[in-house]
């Protein structure tokens, strides 16, 4: 039984080693570490279970910036912040803010390139050179990808796109359409950008989602990709130094 | 087994794209085969001749080709060889024409063009009259008595008709007759019987018999009486055949008594046996003035002969070109492209860029083209080396003790090995070929021992053909497999994996284009599609060779992407302008 941050700490080999002994639980790390924890034995308080799931989720610097635009948020809004939620964002922006509805349809927000500006010089240093290539010489703004590109690369710096105003106020509105509104009020930046860190963080499944992973009866695509969790004979934690 | 051998790149074309480049070439009189060669003095036999070689490609009678093995090719070339003897006896003789299918190897090879290009082509330097093989012979004459008599006759237009020798009571007259060829003889013979000419058999061997009719006059010195008469000379003359040509020397009297030339007399008055004894001998010298009948009369076997021979002398200066790489890029000079052909799918297999060993080391590719026209092949280890590359350019440090620091806002991680290999369909689970990526990574989370995650999955390359302004184009596009379009949980996975696998297509196929031909039609952004037209090459002079890809296929071989030809003449020939009205007229602009 872990009941606390410390009993964790002190346990955490004994964790590990329940779990290598486990190899199909360890994957499930990645579903959810609490419940993964449990089928090998672990029972963890509800203290420590937010504290893991928090942890699993973001970085430390991320979860200090995201407790930070929370709190902003709340205060401005007077309500816990939504903005992955796009009927509470729409609520929000025209009804709080009372920010002028635009014509996003068809527009494209920029991106941010996915590989960086280092590596793709890196990239393009291997394509053969005694020819002619006909790559673009522009930046890679993304308007073009076929992908649907990731909400993480929303490019918050990129210069306001001017949108005509829309006769009605839509009632939802998601992350990419609320990137068109940043000129629009001092909160849509914050927002957007809490919108990008709750998206991405690591997605944790419920009890239900979970036992069907494990069971295989409904595989959680991420595990998929992922033939094993394990840990060296030692195991270290470099954010421990 | 590997579909590019131990070279990089593979272009697969089917015999038919190469029956249709050779026949484009044949058309090319300057260039590759000329359809008419000669007239050249050959010494046949004995027998001076003269000899013309004709070539033919037409709907009746075309020319083909056939893969003997993996560096030959067996053409089948229409010939006429027309053989003229100008002193030939019968005037339907002075010239034969021997046709027949003429059998030919050519051997696969590269060489340089003058332009320094390297070509691939078919050389018949070092073929010789053996390798030549001979079919659907025909054109033999065949010499009958009606040939001799022809041959008779015109010689009879040649010598004196009218002889003397002396006789007892003066001088003996004897005319000699062939039909109506001399008027002037006095008396003409009654009913103008011609020489006549037959084949016979002697004791085994074969005599020219001929009937010559005559008329004698000859004093006998008895009194005044002058024995007058019509009659006829019969004789026979050995006839000598070789493989050739076939001969009858007229003034050899055969040895056999009872073959010797006789003097047939119609009057049967006093006198007529002396005067036909007294008669023999001039008439044996008269019938000497048709001196020696000499045809060309060649057997199957010496019309053969010369048939491998003259193809033989034709074709060993040839060559014409199948394949030339074309840089579009100015004073560029592509890899000497090494070709084999596989004779049982009937594929000429072209490989580019050597990638292993020496000439010496090269053989002859799997077939991976199928049932289409062409296919093109980038080679396993090639696009595992450049996907090798592709990801260190990316995550600087993976694969090395160091590994590659990664941050997102789910968390960081390190990433230590990262590959990418192609995949076989039937593999991993998978319905369809892919490229298979696995790695490595330690993940970081506070307070917590870092778990190394081995990660493995599939990426699929969707290809889609697609026609822009009559240009063939394909479209590639990584897709990672095993997700479902969407799911936030795996942005970060896709984000990662997508552009990387974009970057290694793109640099499978820039290289691919660098080494065969085509140009990058457009890329967008994150390089994470291409569209590319491969394979805009030219034959020198021959052809232009367009190509349609249809597909992109991974397996455990590297890609493939197979596809259809087009093949358009280069420039325009005679029967081009022909067709349309457009020959050069003396008179006309």
């Amino acid at each position: 039984v872990v009941r606390t941050e410390s009993d964790l700490i002190r346990q955490r080999t004994a964790m590990v080693r329940a779990l290598t002994v486990r190899p199909e639980v360890a994957r499930l790390l990645l579903a959810n570490p609490v419940l993964a924890f449990r089928d090998v034995g672990v029972t963890i308080s509800p203290a420590v279970a937010t504290h893991i799931l928090h942890a699993v989720r973001h970085p430390a610097s991320v979860r200090a910036e995201r407790q930070l635009l929370t709190d902003e948020l709340r205060a401005a809004l007077t309500a816990a912040p939504r903005p992955t939620d796009p009927e509470w964002l729409a609520t929000a922006l025209f009804t709080q803010l009372k920010v002028t509805p635009l014509v996003t349809k068809g527009r494209q927000p920029t991106y941010l390139a996915a590989i960086p500006a280092d590596a793709r010089l890196r990239l393009h240093a291997l394509l053969p050179r005694r020819r002619r290539h006909r790559l673009p010489t522009g930046p890679d703004t993304g308007a073009t990808a076929t992908r649907r590109q990731p909400l993480r690369r929303l490019d918050l710096d990129a210069p306001v796109v001017e949108c005509p105003v829309a006769r009605t106020a839509p009632t939802r509105v998601s992350l990419e359409q609320l990137w068109f509104y940043r000129g629009a009020h001092d909160l849509v930046r914050p927002l957007l950008r809490l919108g990008i860190i709750e998206h991405n963080a690591l997605p944790l499944l419920g009890a239900a989602a979970y036992r069907k992973a494990r069971s295989g009866e409904r595989p959680y695509d991420l595990l998929r990709w992922i033939d094993h969790i394990g840990w060296p004979e030692n195991p270290r934690s470099r954010r421990d130094t | 087994m590997s579909n590019t051998s131990n070279f990089d790149f593979c272009v697969q074309l089917s015999i038919d794209a190469v029956r249709e480049i050779f026949h484009l070439a044949f058309k090319n009189e300057s260039l590759a085969f000329p359809h008419n060669v000669g007239p050249f003095e050959r010494d046949i036999g004995g027998l001076a001749m003269t000899v013309t070689v004709t070539i033919l490609d037409d709907e009746s009678r075309p020319a083909d080709l056939a893969f003997a093995d993996d560096r030959h090719i067996v053409f089948a070339l229409p010939v006429d060889v027309a053989v003229l003897v100008d002193d030939a006896p019968d005037p339907a003789l002075s010239r034969i024409t021997l046709s027949a299918t003429a059998k030919v190897p050519g051997r696969l090879t590269s060489w340089d063009a003058e332009d320094g290009r390297p070509v691939l082509g078919i050389t018949f330097s070092g073929v010789t009259a053996t390798d030549v093989t001979v079919e659907d012979l025909t054109g033999l004459p065949g010499i009958g008595p009606e040939q001799f008599a022809a041959a008779v006759h015109q010689r009879y237009d040649q010598i004196a008709h009218s002889y003397t020798a002396p006789a007892p009571g003066g001088t003996a007259h004897l005319l000699v007759y062939d039909g109506l060829r001399d008027p002037r003889l006095t008396p003409p013979a009654p009913g103008n019987p011609p020489i006549a000419v037959a084949l016979e058999q002697h004791g085994g061997v074969e005599y020219l018999a001929v009937t010559v009719p005559v008329h004698v006059t000859v004093p006998t010195g008895i009194g005044t009486y002058v024995y007058v008469s019509f009659g006829r000379l019969r004789l026979r003359r050995p006839v000598t055949r070789t493989g050739t040509a076939i001969s009858v020397a007229m003034a050899t009297e055969p040895a056999d008594p009872a073959l010797a030339t006789v003097v047939e007399l119609d009057n049967a008055g006093p006198g007529r046996e002396q005067v036909a004894a007294q008669l023999r001998r001039p008439a044996i010298a008269a019938l000497a003035g048709f001196g020696t009948l000499t045809a060309p009369a060649f057997t199957t076997a010496a019309a053969t002969a010369l048939l491998e021979s003259e193809v033989a002398l034709y074709a060993r200066p040839l060559r014409f070109p199948l394949w030339t790489p074309t840089s579009d890029e100015p004073g560029v000079v592509l890899t000497t492209p090494v070709g084999f052909l596989l004779p049982t799918t009937g594929t000429l297999a072209v490989l580019v860029t050597r990638r292993s060993g020496t000439e010496a080391d090269d053989v002859a590719p799997d077939d991976f083209r199928a049932t289409d026209a062409v296919a093109l092949a980038v080679g396993r280890e090639f696009v595992v080396h450049r996907a090798t590359e592709v990801v260190q350019a990316r995550f600087p440090g993976v694969n090395t003790d160091s590994g590659h620091e990664l941050h997102v806002e789910a968390g960081d991680a390190t990433l230590r090995t990262c590959h990418v290999e192609p995949a076989s369909s039937g593999t991993h689970d998978q319905t369809r070929g892919h490229l298979w990526v696995t790695g490595t990574a330690e993940v970081h989370i506070d307070c917590w021992p870092d778990p190394d995650v081995s990660f493995s999955g599939p990426v699929f390359v969707d290809a889609t053909p697609e026609v822009v302004d009559g240009a063939c184009r394909l479209r590639l596009h990584p897709r990672a497999g095993e997700f479902d379009v969407g799911q936030s949980c795996c942005d970060v996975l896709l984000d990662i994996l997508i552009p990387i696998v974009g970057w290694i297509v793109l640099a499978v196929v820039e290289s691919l284009i660098d080494e065969i031909g085509g140009q990058l039609a457009e890329q967008t952004a994150e390089a994470e599609t291409q569209l590319f037209e491969p394979l805009p090459t030219a034959v020198v002079g021959v052809a232009e060779v367009g190509c349609c890809l249809s597909d992109a296929v991974i397996s455990d071989r590297g890609f493939v992407f197979p596809g259809a030809l087009s093949i358009r003449r280069s420039g325009r020939s005679f029967q081009d302008l022909d067709h349309a009205g457009r020959l050069p007229r003396p008179d006309g602009p």
